[in-house]
């Protein structure tokens, strides 16, 4: 079919000056590029705001940035004050109830977010730099490079992301190591992050994932003939995959990011859950669900509803942005 | 096709020994004292040296790694080091009822979801497509345990349909299995409903935007002869493949909704044996779960050459 | 408007005013919805097709010649939607039929044959039961269905159509798959037939094949054919009238010989000068070229759509639109200077000289095997080749002929086998691009097809330009930014053009700074790997110009790799045709065109269909080109070669014949014998019709 039945990015900005017309007029059809590509860029920031999926993504998201930078301004009580009645019904003073030492369900949930805020993110960002020096390596270098590493990145799909992290916290335990110099390189690595053994695992664990995403993007342009090109002038196979080719695959590499961050919400949620993530006394969802759910079947639900639904707004929002950015990249 | 699969079990074989490698890597990169951890802090030392002894944990890296691999080739765990019982014994019931709540969720999610999939790219861009799309975004990506808890709070506490408590006593009659496992099975539904129906949906989209859908169309067939003949068969493929993936992870990725219903499946295993530092149930449960992954994927390729010539066709070279 | 149009008298029914047209576009309006806002790519499109007519729709990409025709079946991309005007098929209004009738229509009054015929039947199930459908819901019985599909593929001459039905789509070449694909869209006996560039990315001898099909098949159907079709000569040979598209426009139309020899709308002018007619030489002179670009769509044109791009513009112009003038005869054309189309200039003549220089590069028994699954394919075999500076050598042959290998192996890209000597102004060159020194790989760069690829999108066209100076000639920052600058102003790039990324380019710029990177260094030799083949034909002419010059000046010399042989035959002092990674035949152009040639080139002349109405010679070749992995004995040409000695050709290995001076030949036969036995073909093509040549069929080789 025809280009314009393929309306791309390419194909609406384009220009030509097939000879070399008038000056001024070729300034006009450059003006008018310049004109159009911001047009595009403004189009498509529009379609972004109109996608309703998008505004109540970004609406909730924010909504729980500000209450983990500012909790201890707004809840209605202190989180880790435990001075009333243990399992206190929601209503009254305490509108999702207490839980069971006595705390504020709703300040908890409200400074819930913290802690899975900071390390989700970090998680993310870390697992997409570590994957994708290794998807680029593999992509470019195929053969035997690719074999050894891909074995070793179907081993680690081969079990639930859940399962592996759970072993490994298992094994180093979630809070700071006691040797000084491992700390603070976790510190450091981790960017403070509170619990930066979770960080790290989990960062270890998406990066064979963001890996084979990475790869596929690079072999897709590694036999495209600029790479040729690149050769033939005698670039080095270091400036090729990180000057040629990295910059072409940002756009997958973003929506991969942000994907990430969703899965690190659900998986850092469930660690804590599974008492092997984020340590008490924090305020952490998953941890409050931990502390409560076995007293579900005597009707004590309130400490674990509201904490769920917590996590479940929050993931839900970050997948809802993803998903905009990808639909809005993809038209 | 046989040396594919051949060639495939060998491969399989060599992601299995990885497996078992990282494992013990992982189990071991840190010093540990398996007798102490089994024993308790207050044990005596003696005590718990004579354990490690009993139990080769004070053997160099090298042994212990050698007995791993050759219980791996084996396929001979021996006893666990916390209650002295055949591994294969303690596993076999965890195994069964993971096998069972799996293949119940996977009985309850494969069909709704690769139907919304179908119908949401059919009616793409319209509101029940969003809907469906939403919803699929939604519940895969919220995790199990959460997805438990509000079921089991909205149908186990304020309705009491079903039983919040998953472990149902020994003698318990298949239908009423059901009963008890349900609120379990339909978390991990609600999860895999989403990945399902989504690529279902993406695959159908493709499918139907390919060239030879618009013979079929040009050639003045009917909608659902269009679906049916041309869509999809084409569409199922990478639906069958994720597909393949969730079997390997309901297995053993469901410790969230394991622990929320209190039901003893090969997760909570795991868990226990993880905490405990058990390595020949740690390894065997991580070995059967890798075992299950991979035989669930060359499944999953098998049928899907056999519905595609041309994946057919890449398998034979 | 409508009244411009007279009722198109039928060339072939012989009812002439109660039947409807089979197609009738009305005044169509259609638009895209693009981000969110519709943007109009059909502007008020009208035209009669009779029954039994061809009717053909040329312009360039954009012009809305496909989307004119999927609306000829209300087939439209989901963001499409026609918003105006009628599409009457036999009289019947399609753009107000219900989902049912619009069934009832497809399967029974029109077809569609596609581009890429490769893509167009379901991978998953057997050709069989994929003809079978397109009888059964004609009503037939499934025992019925099955009988018509082998008298359907009997019909488009496949000569075992019943191990064809057996098969799935893969297993079955292009050319064969496009049969069935016919097979399939005739099975209704249609009143319309759309074929949508039903030939492109078929090879040439392929492509004449299925073209002779269509041909002797409207003989026994009165169908019409609406065809498009980007490569003009196949719109001449196939077409009784041709409407010409501009920006949703037909801004000419009438009876395809007059079109393409008298046109008189300027945009056709632009677009026919544009082409290498009549074994137009470089040396002759420039092509012409349209300044400008199509307008982006959804544009607001209130005037003529032309109007930014033609020499003859005024303000009214800009501001009218111009009414359809009827010149008589079914021609009409949408201009309001009509009177002074002969005003429109011609490019001066002679402006490139050919020159005779040195050796640069020396390729002595060059070979290339690659392994595949366990087996050695060879896909260049003892190739014997000179290059002299300043020369352009043309390398055609079909696909899988090996002229991308030997242009890889030259540059590097695909080390040769060891034997194989590669010499550059006389010095030994390393067979691998990093074994060659900084000097080796400035000599030699590269103009890829597809400038898409072969451009980084993540850079600006002045950072790829920089970065190709610097790593080539070593010149420092300052340095390399002035060059940068001279380098740009030769190929007219303007300074603005070198901030902004390719994405931004159209493709006959994009394709500019591909051939400004390539001369960043000034290297001695160009490969250019099908460098217009991604281009519009104005856009073509303008690169090819730009080569020219750029040789002219700085004596470079050209591998120039094409399948189109006009193009070829404008631009390259010597040509070597390929073979299954042999070269059959070599010599300067002229020669080469004239003949004797060799039996392979004989027939690549034969199957491109000419653009001037010449009468070609009808020699087909049959089947496919083998499979490089198993050649066949003797000469590897032999089981297609309409002039094949038995005994000889099949047994032994010909040896290559000196023609004339530099003119070399691979056959058998010798050159006197072959310029009798071509001569006597080209007059006995004058003499006899299409129907005796097509009826050869084809056999299901695998590939």
């Amino acid at each position: 079919m025809d280009e314009e039945l393929v309306s791309t990015p390419g194909s609406d900005q384009v220009v030509d000056l097939s000879r070399s017309g008038p000056v001024t007029m070729q300034m006009t059809v450059l003006q008018q590029a310049a004109v159009e590509r911001k047009q595009a860029r403004r189009e498509r920031w529009q379609l972004l705001r109109r996608r309703p999926g998008f505004l109540i993504g970004a609406g909730i998201s924010l909504f729980w940035v500000v209450c983990a930078v500012l909790y201890d301004r707004i809840t209605p009580f202190d989180p880790f004050d435990d001075l009333s009645t243990p399992l206190a019904r929601p209503g009254g003073e305490h509108w999702f109830g207490t839980d069971q030492i006595g705390r504020d369900v709703l300040s908890r949930v409200m400074a819930g977010s913290r802690d899975v805020l900071v390390i989700a993110p970090i998680s993310a960002v870390i697992s997409v730099v570590t994957g994708t020096l290794l998807g680029l390596v593999m992509g470019y270098y195929r053969g035997l490079v690719d074999d050894v590493l891909s074995r070793i990145v179907e081993a680690f799909l081969a079990l639930p992301v859940v399962l592996v992290g759970l072993l490994a916290l298992v094994t180093f335990g979630s809070s700071e190591p006691e040797n000084g110099f491992l700390r603070w390189t976790l510190k450091i690595l981790t960017l403070g992050a509170s619990e930066p053994v979770v960080v790290i695992v989990v960062a270890v664990l998406f990066t064979p994932i963001v890996a084979r995403t990475v790869r596929a993007a690079v072999m897709a342009e590694r036999d495209l003939d600029y790479v040729t090109s690149a050769r033939l002038r005698g670039e080095t196979n270091l400036f090729i995959m990180t000057r040629e080719i990295l910059p072409n695959i940002v756009g997958p590499i973003v929506v991969e990011l942000t994907v990430r961050i969703g899965y690190a919400i659900f998986t850092v949620a469930t660690l804590s859950f599974l008492g092997v993530g984020v340590q008490p006394p924090s305020p952490d969802w998953g941890l409050i669900i931990s502390d409560h759910y076995s007293l579900m079947n005597g009707g004590i639900w309130w400490p674990t509803l509201f904490p769920a639904l917590a996590i479940a707004s929050l993931v839900i929002a970050v997948n809802l942005i993803a998903d905009s950015i990808q639909a809005v990249n993809d038209r | 096709m046989l040396p594919y699969i051949l060639r495939r079990l060998v491969l399989a074989l060599v992601t299995l020994w990885l497996l078992a490698t990282i494992v013990f890597l992982v189990a071991n990169v840190l010093p540990n004292d398996v007798g102490r951890t089994i024993l308790g802090p207050f044990a005596p030392q003696e005590t718990v040296d004579a354990l490690n002894a009993e139990l080769g944990t004070d053997d160099p890296m090298l042994a212990q790694y050698g007995r791993q691999m050759k219980a791996l080739v084996t396929f001979d765990y021996g006893d666990s080091y916390q209650s002295k019982r055949p591994v294969w014994g303690i596993l076999s019931g965890p195994l069964w009822r993971s096998a069972k709540l799996a293949f119940y969720a996977l009985v309850m999610t494969v069909p709704i979801a690769v139907a919304a999939g179908m119908f949401a790219a059919r009616k793409r861009d319209r509101l029940s497509d969003r809907t469906i799309v939403l919803a699929g975004l939604a519940s895969s990506s919220i995790p199990e345990f959460v997805t438990g808890s509000i079921l089991a709070v909205v149908f186990g506490v304020a309705f009491g349909w079903f039983p919040v408590l998953a472990s149902f006593p020994p003698g318990t009659s298949v239908v009423s299995q059901l009963r008890f496992l349900f609120l379990p099975a339909l978390s991990m539904s609600v999860v895999y409903f989403g990945y399902i129906a989504r690529m279902m949906r993406a695959s159908t989209i493709r499918a139907l935007e390919a060239d030879y859908t618009r013979t079929a169309v040009m050639k003045g067939l009917s909608q659902s002869q269009v679906m049916r003949t041309h869509v999809l068969r084409n569409a199922m493929g990478p639906t069958i493949s994720v597909i393949s993936v969730q079997v390997g992870y309901l297995f053993g990725g469901i410790i969230g909704v394991e622990k929320v219903f209190n039901y003893n499946g090969l997760g909570q295993t795991v868990l226990i044996a993880a905490k405990a530092k058990d390595l020949p149930l740690l390894q065997a449960s991580v070995v059967i779960i890798g075992i299950v992954y991979m035989l669930s994927t060359l499944l999953a390729d098998i049928v899907i050459a056999w519905l595609n010539p041309r994946a057919r066709l890449e398998l034979g070279s | 408007m409508t009244d411009t149009h007279s009722p198109d008298e039928p060339r072939r029914s012989t009812v002439a005013t109660e039947v409807p047209p089979a197609l009738a576009v009305e005044d169509l309006e259609v638009a895209y919805v693009v981000r969110g806002i519709p943007r109009q790519v059909l502007r008020g499109v009208s035209f009669h097709v009779a029954p039994g007519e061809a009717y053909g729709l040329v312009g360039e990409s954009g012009c809305g010649k496909s989307t004119t025709a999927y609306s000829a079946l209300r087939y439209l991309p989901r963001n499409g939607r026609i918003t105006g005007g009628r599409v009457l098929v036999d009289g019947s209004d399609i753009t107000s039929m219900s989902d049912a009738e619009l069934r009832e229509f497809r399967a029974s009054k029109a077809s569609m044959v596609y581009q890429d015929p490769g893509s167009a039947l379901n991978p998953t199930i057997k050709v069989g039961p994929q003809v079978v459908e397109a009888f059964r819901i004609l009503g037939q019985s499934k025992t019925e269905a099955q009988t018509s599909a082998l008298h359907a593929l009997q019909r488009v001459r496949i000569a075992d159509p019943a191990r064809v039905l057996g098969r799935y789509p893969h297993q079955l070449s292009g050319g064969m798959l496009q049969r069935v694909v016919i097979a399939m869209a005739l099975a209704c006996n249609p009143r319309l037939l759309v074929l949508d560039e039903p030939t492109t990315g078929l090879d040439a001898t392929v492509e004449a094949e299925v073209l002779d099909l269509v041909r002797a098949l409207r003989t026994d159907t009165d169908s019409a054919i609406l065809l498009i079709a980007h490569n003009l000569g196949v719109i001449r040979s196939m077409c009784d009238r041709v409407g010409v598209m501009y920006a949703g426009t037909v801004v000419e139309e009438g009876d395809a010989s007059q079109i393409f020899d008298r046109p008189q709308h300027p945009y056709t002018v632009g677009l026919l000068r544009a082409l290498p007619r009549r074994g137009l030489r470089k040396t002759e002179r420039s092509l012409a070229t349209i300044p400008g670009a199509l307008p982006q769509i959804g544009a607001d044109l209130p005037g003529c759509v032309f109007v930014d791009r033609c020499e003859l513009a005024t303000h009214e112009c800009r501001t009218v639109p111009p009414p359809v003038v009827d010149l008589g005869d079914g021609r009409s054309s949408r201009c309001h200077h009509i009177d002074r189309i002969p005003e429109i200039r011609e490019p001066e003549a002679g402006a490139v000289v050919a020159s005779e220089g040195e050796t640069v590069l020396q390729i002595a028994g060059v070979s290339k095997t690659f392994r595949q699954s366990g087996h050695d394919v060879p896909a260049l075999v003892g190739v014997d080749l000179s290059l002299a500076d300043g020369e352009t050598l043309g390398l055609v042959g079909e696909s899988g002929s090996g002229k991308s290998t030997l242009a890889k192996a030259i540059l590097g890209i695909h080390a040769p086998d060891a034997g194989g000597e590669l010499t550059l102004d006389q010095r030994q060159l390393a067979t691998k691009i990093s074994k060659r020194s900084s000097d080796d790989k400035r000599a030699m760069q590269i103009v890829f097809q597809n400038p898409d690829s072969a451009l980084n999108s993540a850079w600006t066209v002045r950072k790829i330009l920089r970065r190709s100076v610097q790593k080539l000639t070593g010149l420092n920052q300052q340095a390399a930014d002035d060059r940068v600058a001279v380098l740009a102003d030769h190929l007219r790039l303007s300074p603005r053009h070198l901030d902004l990324k390719p994405s931004q380019l159209s493709g006959g710029l994009k394709q500019r700074v591909a051939i400004a990177r390539a001369f960043a260094g000034d290297p001695r030799i160009v490969v250019c790997d099908e460098p217009t083949s991604a281009l519009d034909v104005s856009v073509q002419a303008a690169i090819l110009n730009l080569l020219a010059e750029l040789q002219a000046e700085q004596r470079t010399s050209y591998v120039f790799i094409s399948h189109d042989l006009g193009v070829v035959r404008y631009l390259a002092d010597r040509i070597a045709v390929m073979y299954l990674g042999r070269i059959m035949e070599i010599g300067a152009t002229d020669d080469v065109f004239a003949g004797p040639h060799h039996p392979y080139t004989e027939a690549l002349l034969s199957a491109v269909p000419s653009v001037d109405g010449e009468p070609s010679t009808r020699i087909r070749l049959d089947g496919e080109i083998p499979s490089p992995a198993n050649p066949p004995s003797g000469c590897v040409f032999h089981p297609r070669c309409p002039r094949f000695i038995e005994g000889t050709c099949d047994r032994e290995e010909p040896p290559m014949v000196e023609v004339s001076l530099g003119h070399v030949i691979r056959c058998h036969i010798p050159p006197d014998e072959l310029r009798v036995l071509q001569a006597r073909t080209a007059a006995a093509a004058d003499a006899t019709e299409v129907d005796a040549v097509a009826d050869s069929v084809v056999s299901d080789e695998p590939r």
